[in-house]
């Protein structure tokens, strides 16, 4: 009892938002990092779906509120109202997949534009596993992320490879952020949250929405 | 000639779509396909190969796309969108996956029941956008709790993430629906509703009068969205007031779809909290102003102005006085803007109103303006006469139909012939004029009123029938309509048709173009600074 009490208590909230193209394996990503697991026999995602996990950062604990969008163009004009608030962006794309590499701008820009001004970005380069049938090369993606001033890394959601780094890498530079006076988290709308005064109430959250991934 | 494609397979449909469909759609049909099952109740599950299983989905999903994107109207024509591969999936497992069956249904459920522009190409996810402008007073007349502990900003939100998960898909969601609810929901939907299925196209239409407004088919899904507010709505209000603001949307939500795994076999929504009569007027009235910025959209890219321009321009002209409700500007505004930037251009302000005025409302909306000024730049002759093409072409099919080139002959016939105030004549004389073989909802345009002009003379209607013969004389190759081809080769040599446009002084008094004269002083480069919004906007 007394530990899972302690598990709800969080220093901070952040919330994430992932985005990218279609079949770029988002809500897999999402799945690996809360599950710790790949989930076979997969749906695409309609609209949105959460995901939420504690991840402990330079000692601090920090909840992780993470929004995974629908890749198809079509669904643009819905997942635009997600990004309100975000202090982290996940920018997924398939190594195997140059067009989805190809459409990294526009998600950044999407993300710049709608999501807070200070958002921290990182792009994501999904299904490293597949290396025979890659098409897009660390250097190429890596040089990418550092003319755009954003972090870069490629991960595995079917093996886990470089998932949760993603995730505490983001987390790392906002709490940095808030440490260096950048970002204020009282003065924060919704993208991160203080909650350091709260005793931990949300025990059915974490279940519940580990639930809701259906990657 | 017109080919309907009813008559054909399924598997001969998918085909041919393999060569007309393009290629991003397929790619996107062929991601989503193995990822559909997950999805459908066990009852639904397919009993043959997973491989042909996805093969059948893939079939159905890219017939319809190649029988849709045949059809003539572009925009409103429904295309493949996520979501559309669970119905699907749905409708093969309810025919025992018979692929032809399982297609039939799809293209009844799609096209009767949820309606083609549930889906359309624009503006994207058409269906969802209107809906959830009715949902949330239904919804919170069916759970105040809920409302209350989220606010009302925020219980939009979540009205809005809940209805794109549950409606998008018809409720076919992986763990939602207990099985025996979704047959009964979809049993509501594809039987219950057939008696007005006739027309949901028709009930939506722009054409379509406010009495005939109908109950839509698609309804059963609405009131059972809001029976299912209604019935978890207070669990998850209790959730989220436990909870800090930030998580409270996010709680409610994943609430709401956990728990309607847990309505028991054999619940139904009450009835919905309105009548559903007013429900559907709603659904008009949002569904008309979503087309209309829809159409818009896609009108204004035609004309291939930057974006940016454009919607400083739009500012301007809201700026304008303007016709009724904010409906456009009539043809003493457009004079007075004349007056101010190019006072001998005035005298033409009627016969240009006329010109630009192609649905006949008696007002300029921006797009039409915006057309009209471009055909009054110094651009070539050819230029102008395509951007009329564009103009007339009100569903963008790159073609002028029968209809479209009856509103074209009708304004040219009204400019051939000021107004004389001649005898008005009965529905009879006006009938075989009037009445276009594709009138009525399924042309209904995409936003732009495709109201026939109603001609008011004997006169008028001759002209109108002899430039109509005229116009279609360019049809070289006797499709029944004009392609942009046709036109740009026939046009240039109409020496009457350069007659009427010199009347509305888009082209000079020579006969010749009106290239090298500075009606407007507006080369193409300079457009981007044109001064008239500016001016028009000085009169106030």
């Amino acid at each position: 009892m007394a530990s899972e009490k302690e598990k709800d208590q969080y220093d901070y909230l952040f919330k994430f938002i992932i985005i990218g193209d279609a079949g770029a394996g988002k809500s897999c990503l999402l799945h690996q990092f809360i599950e710790n697991r790949y989930k076979k026999g997969s749906s695409h995602t309609i609209g949105v779906e959460f995901g939420s996990k504690i991840i402990h950062v330079g000692g601090r604990n920090i909840k992780l509120q993470i929004w995974d969008t629908a890749g198809q163009e079509r669904y643009r004009s819905v997942t635009r109202s997600y990004y309100r608030g975000a202090a982290g962006a996940l920018i997924v794309y398939d190594i195997t997949n140059r067009d989805s590499y190809n459409h990294l701008v526009n998600w950044l820009q999407d993300a710049r534009t709608l999501a807070r001004a200070d958002t921290s970005i990182i792009t994501v380069g999904n299904k490293c596993d597949m290396k025979d049938k890659r098409a897009v090369t660390f250097l190429e993606a890596s040089r990418c992320a550092q003319e755009n001033d954003i972090l870069f890394l490629e991960t595995s959601a079917l093996t886990g490879e470089g998932v949760e780094d993603v995730f505490i890498k983001v987390a790392r530079v906002i709490l940095n952020k808030i440490e260096d006076g950048l970002i204020d988290p009282n003065t924060m709308v919704s993208g991160t949250h203080t909650g350091s005064q709260r005793i931990g109430s949300d025990s059915g959250g974490e279940a519940m929405s580990s639930k809701t991934c259906s990657c | 000639g017109w080919s309907l494609p009813r008559a054909d397979t399924c598997a001969e449909l998918a085909r041919r779509a393999d060569a007309l469909v393009p290629a991003e759609v397929r790619a996107q049909v062929r991601m989503d396909a193995p990822r559909t099952f997950q999805a459908l109740p066990p009852g639904c599950q397919p009993s043959l190969p997973r491989h042909e299983a996805e093969a059948r989905v893939c079939r159905v999903l890219l017939a319809f796309e190649w029988r849709n994107s045949n059809a003539q109207v572009r925009g409103l024509g429904a295309t493949y969108t996520q979501g559309m591969n669970y119905i699907a999936g749905m409708c093969l497992g309810l025919c025992g996956w018979s692929e032809e069956l399982g297609f039939l249904l799809f293209a009844r459920l799609v096209e009767d029941v949820l309606g083609l522009e549930y889906f359309c190409e624009w503006p994207p996810l058409l269906g969802y956008h209107t809906d959830v402008a009715v949902l949330p007073d239904l919804a919170r007349v069916a759970c105040p709790w809920l409302h209350t502990a989220l606010g009302s900003k925020l219980f939009e939100e979540v009205i809005a993430m809940l209805a794109v998960r549950l409606l998008v898909p018809c409720f076919v969601l992986t763990g939602a629906l207990e099985e025996s609810n979704l047959l009964r929901l979809w049993a509501e939907l594809l039987v219950g509703g057939r008696s007005e299925s006739a027309g949901f196209l028709a009930a939506l239409s722009c054409s379509a009068p406010a009495e005939g407004v109908r109950t839509p088919p698609r309804l059963p899904l609405i009131t059972w969205f809001v029976g299912v507010v209604g019935a978890l709505g207070p669990e998850a209000a209790s959730a989220a007031e436990r909870l800090e603001a930030e998580e409270r949307g996010m709680a409610a939500v994943s609430c709401i779809l956990q728990g309607l795994a847990t309505l028991p076999p054999g619940w139904h929504p009450g009835p919905l909290p309105r009548p559903p009569a007013s429900v559907a007027e709603d659904l008009v009235r949002v569904r008309r102003c979503l087309v209309a910025q829809g159409s818009h959209a896609l009108a204004i890219r035609s004309l291939g102005l930057p974006s940016a321009d454009v919607e400083r321009w739009q500012r301007q002209f809201e700026a304008l006085p303007q016709v009724g409700h904010g409906e456009g500007i009539d043809a003493a505004t457009l004079r007075d803007v004349l007056q101010v930037y190019t006072p001998a251009r005035a005298d033409y302000a009627h016969e240009l109103f006329l010109l630009l005025d192609r649905d006949a409302s008696d007002s300029l909306d921006f797009f039409e303006l915006m057309a009209g000024i471009l055909v009054l730049s110094r651009c070539p002759t050819a230029r102008k006469l395509d951007l009329l093409f564009h103009l007339y072409d009100t569903d963008g099919s790159g073609a002028l139909e029968v209809d479209e080139l009856q509103c074209l002959a009708a304004t040219l016939a009204r400019l051939a012939l000021p107004a004389e105030g001649l005898r008005e004549v009965s529905h009879d004389e006006v009938g075989p004029y009037a009445d276009s073989p594709l009138s009525g909802a399924a042309r209904a345009a995409p936003g732009q009123a495709r109201r026939e002009r109603a001609l008011k003379t004997a006169s008028e209607l001759e002209e109108c029938a002899r430039i109509r013969r005229r116009l279609l004389a360019l049809d070289a190759d006797g499709d029944g309509k004009l392609s942009l081809e046709e036109w740009r080769k026939g046009a240039q040599s109409l020496p009457w048709l350069l007659h009427l446009l010199r009347r509305a002084g888009v082209v000079d008094c020579q006969g010749g173009c009106a290239d090298d004269l500075a009606y407007f002083n507006l080369g193409p480069e300079k457009y981007r600074e044109c001064g008239l919004m500016q001016q028009a906007c000085a009169l106030q």
